[in-house]
């Protein structure tokens, strides 16, 4: 029986004595009153920032503060586990919160799980609540009398930092006349705090009244997480644009990431089940829709207007609105652990490899490289195993798809398919699939666009010999230029292993059979070498055979070590015996 | 935004001897299937204990309620009734692929097995589906009788290649999930890393066929499994389960026996 870790959360002064040596326990206060404060939720700050905040409202925002920090502070077992069961968690929290009965209703907490459970990949989410105290007024303006200004032409949308939500600021900004508010949450991390406010800073100068910024600031504190994974950070982040979006009177947000990461096809079979997040995932943003409305009590909707788009489509938007020199303070490492002092990105995770390919297909590198990266895959020799598995399954999975008509490409990632074909707009599913059929190839494109573009810029033809480590070499360099020719010329084809001779001249006997090439039970002599010959052609479709190898093989057949039979069922069988 | 949790196999001798025999498989010097076996032989307990797990059962439980759904005269009216179509939409395989998510989702254990029971019965549908369609036809053709088609997974043959597609699937899923951990570490080359994985797919799907064809399962135990136990009802889980044990015996040993002599 594998059994889902549990942990117990009790939240904001909560005291569960019976649950106290419990292990699996834990408490997250932020209340400066609470003793053990170990959670920086800065409510007060924001409610101040944007007036006044509805007590709903400001549950939601603490509940998804408490979570993130939950979901950062328990383990979800190692990446070198041997089957990630931990990975699923039970979390079992206890709120208190102002609006009790509204989050005591069955069909908001049903809601709450369905939007946590897809988006983390975890077991199950429970909720115990607890009617709060009436908070004291955070500012002047925050009470009943005080009635909120709700501008018509304003949009709100998610604000990171990165290429995306920056391409999507500036496509606001230029194809609308709108106040842009951007929702940011800000954790413990200084340097994507400055990058946030150095962008927004540079966007206000550019689009002079047009902008403003909210920021949340909310995560652990004064601690390390133990998962360095916080897949419910989308949840928090959705949840701050939503409190300011309903608060200033709108009835949707804008969320922009292209639509490669937030599908986020698994590259491979142990990236399933939320290990490649589900971050903006189209499932998970109808389920925060159907969540928000019900706290909206009116419809609410989340705009996804890059979709369809590559990540090289989202930096086009910076350079064809002239924006290029904005692209230097935008951060897309998804790496909360391990960079240098002096880098905001550190090169080897799947995002910053993502951007490196869509600077080069756009062919705008020169603004990117100017010592952003602590370790750069075009200059320096790839020594660590983890860049080696990024950078080839990265590639691997752009020429898969260029490889695939719609029918293999469909086939391979079926399941994912399920997941999202009723979350997309479209008329049929056959439509839906060509739809997203296309982003992927457009994808792989780009790709192959940057490859070129690296290989001009970095390796061109009469250049000094490169590294065998180096990234041209290891990854795509005997690819495009050797192994495929080898192989086609039939020089490339394996060595029969040592002592596997006889093993594989019995499946190769045992496929000829299965085939129908072999019907009847052949006898190798000296002279008439049928059998042996039949099946060191079978061999030879997938190895090097020697004449040495050929000798063998017809001395197994002709000394009965390898011979045909008949079973019980007088089905033809190939039988291994003991050499005399 | 965009993250991935990359996975790598366990630091002890036996795994690091699977990631070295990758770096073989770089050189040319070891094949995809003798590496399959390997990484079976390390995992033979928990892929024989598969066939306790809930998600496993019910996954392939849904395969037969879709054959068995074929055999009666209203099949759609029935596989409503089961709240496995929704009346909503036109039927179309797709919409029995679907099904598969929302097929006894709580009988839960395990999500990592989960998945790997749901994606497999998601393949299996597919390729059983594309295998019986007309040559010329693709999967999103719009002038095939899909309900035609599914009639011939309603007798014994037709569910035994279902049946069979499943095990490949699941035992083909299973092994990446340890293999490809660390492949493309070992198999840097993108030509020799795309070649390792079909290699892979090629050979479960050929020991499945050898398991379930050339073994006699099919006719024999498969078939007649299903001629005799999906009759008038589904089959109790008990008989389920025999059914799976069966069929993970014979894939196990099939993918073994070359290692074992």
């Amino acid at each position: 029986m594998i059994a889902s870790e549990e942990y117990t959360i009790a939240c904001n002064g909560i005291k569960l004595k019976d649950k106290v040596k419990d292990s699996r326990y834990i408490e997250l206060n932020h209340d400066k009153e609470c003793d053990n404060v170990n959670t920086k939720i800065n409510l007060n700050n924001f409610v101040s920032e944007i007036f006044k905040l509805d007590d709903r409202l400001k549950d939601l925002l603490e509940m998804a503060g408490y979570i993130f920090a939950a979901d950062r502070k328990t383990y979800r077992g190692g990446p070198e586990d041997l089957e990630y069961h931990s990975w699923a968690r039970s979390l079992n929290f206890h709120f208190t919160v102002r609006d009790y009965d509204f989050w005591t209703r069955t069909d908001i907490q049903n809601l709450l799980k369905k939007s946590l459970l897809f988006m983390s990949g975890d077991h199950s989410y429970d909720f115990n609540f607890y009617k709060a105290e009436t908070d004291f007024p955070t500012s002047f303006f925050d009470n009943e009398n005080f009635v909120m200004d709700k501008p018509e032409n304003m949009k709100v949308m998610l604000f990171s930092g990165g290429i995306d939500s920056l391409s999507g600021a500036i496509k606001l900004l230029e194809t609308t006349d709108a106040e842009i508010c951007l929702a940011s949450h800000q954790s413990g991390f200084p340097g994507t705090h400055t990058k946030q406010n150095t962008l927004f800073e540079e966007l206000k100068r550019l689009y002079p009244n047009r902008c403003k910024h909210f920021k949340y600031e909310c995560g652990l504190c004064e601690q390390k997480a133990k998962d360095e994974t916080q897949r419910t950070r989308s949840f928090l982040f959705t949840s701050i644009s939503f409190a300011i979006a309903h608060t200033y009177g709108q009835d949707k947000l804008y969320v922009f990431e292209n639509g490669i990461t937030s599908l986020n096809f698994a590259e491979t079979q142990d990236l399933m089940n939320s290990r490649t997040s589900r971050t903006t995932h189209p499932k998970t943003i109808r389920h925060l829709e159907k969540l928000f409305s019900a706290i909206a009590e009116r419809p609410f909707k989340i705009e996804h207007p890059f979709l369809y788009k590559t990540k090289t489509d989202v930096v086009e938007v910076l350079k064809k609105y002239d924006k290029l020199e904005l692209l230097n303070n935008s951060v897309s490492c998804s790496e909360t652990r391990g960079k240098g002092p002096m880098n905001s990105h550190c090169g080897t995770c799947s995002q910053c490899i993502d951007r490196r390919f869509a600077v080069y297909a756009t062919e705008v590198e020169d603004y990117d490289e100017q010592g952003l990266y602590g370790f750069d895959f075009l200059k320096e020799d790839l020594e660590e195993g983890k860049t080696i598995k990024v950078l080839t399954e990265y590639i691997r999975m752009a020429q898969n798809y260029a490889d695939s008509g719609l029918e293999e490409w469909y086939e391979d990632r079926g399941y994912e398919l399920t997941e999202i074909i009723d979350y997309i707009d479209g008329k049929n599913p056959n439509e839906k699939f060509e739809k997203l059929y296309d982003l992927c190839i457009k994808h792989s494109k780009c790709i192959e666009k940057a490859i070129n573009k690296m290989n001009e810029k970095h390796n061109p033809v009469f250049s000094p010999a490169k590294s065998e480590k180096s990234f041209f070499n290891m990854i795509i360099g005997s690819r495009l230029y050797q192994k495929e020719v080898e192989r086609e010329s039939g020089n490339g084809k394996m060595e029969i292993p040592t002592r596997q001779l006889k093993n594989l001249a019995k499946k190769a006997c045992e496929n000829l059979i299965f085939e129908g090439s072999i019907t009847t039970i052949l006898k190798e002599s000296k002279t008439d070498k049928t059998l042996s010959k039949m099946v060191t052609n079978e061999i030879k479709k997938k190895y090097k055979m020697t004449i040495k190898n050929e000798k063998s093989l017809s001395d197994y057949f002709r000394k009965l070590e390898l011979q045909l039979k008949k079973d019980k069922d007088k089905n033809l069988i190939v039988v291994a015996n003991k050499s005399r | 935004m965009g993250h991935k949790r990359y996975g790598y196999l366990p630091k002890s001798k036996i795994w690091r001897d699977i990631v070295d025999s990758l770096g073989g498989f770089a050189l040319g010097k070891i094949d995809a299937v003798s590496i399959a076996q390997k990484t079976l032989q390390n995992v033979q307990k928990r892929y024989s204990n598969l066939e306790n797990d809930p998600s496993i059962n019910a996954s392939f439980e849904y395969l037969v309620e879709v054959a068995y759904a074929f055999k009666q005269e209203q099949p759609l009216k029935y596989l409503s009734e089961k709240n496995i179509l929704s009346e909503k939409e036109a039927f179309s395989f797709f919409q029995l692929v679907k099904g598969v998510n929302n097929y006894k989702n709580n009988e839960l254990v395990s999500h990592e097995y989960q998945t790997f029971a749901r994606q497999a019965a998601v393949d299996a549908i597919n390729n059983w589906y594309k295998q019986n369609i007309d040559k010329g036809q693709t999967l999103f053709s719009n002038d095939i009788d899909q309900e035609a088609v599914f009639r011939k997974a309603s007798n014994g043959s037709g569910f035994c290649e279902l049946s069979r597609l499943y095990f490949s699937k699941l035992t083909e899923r299973y092994l990446k999930y340890f293999l490809e951990r660390e492949a493309a570490i070992k198999i840097s080359n993108i030509s020799d890393r795309n070649r390792f994985s079909k290699e892979i797919e090629k050979e479960i799907d050929h020991i499945s066929k050898h398991a379930f064809e050339t073994a006699k399962i099919t006719q024999s135990f498969s078939a007649g499994w299903y001629n005799n136990h999906v009759k008038d009802s589904i089959p109790e889980r008990g008989e389920i389960r025999h059914f799976l044990n069966t069929s993970f015996g014979k894939m196990k040993g099939e993918l073994l026996r070359e290692e074992a002599k």
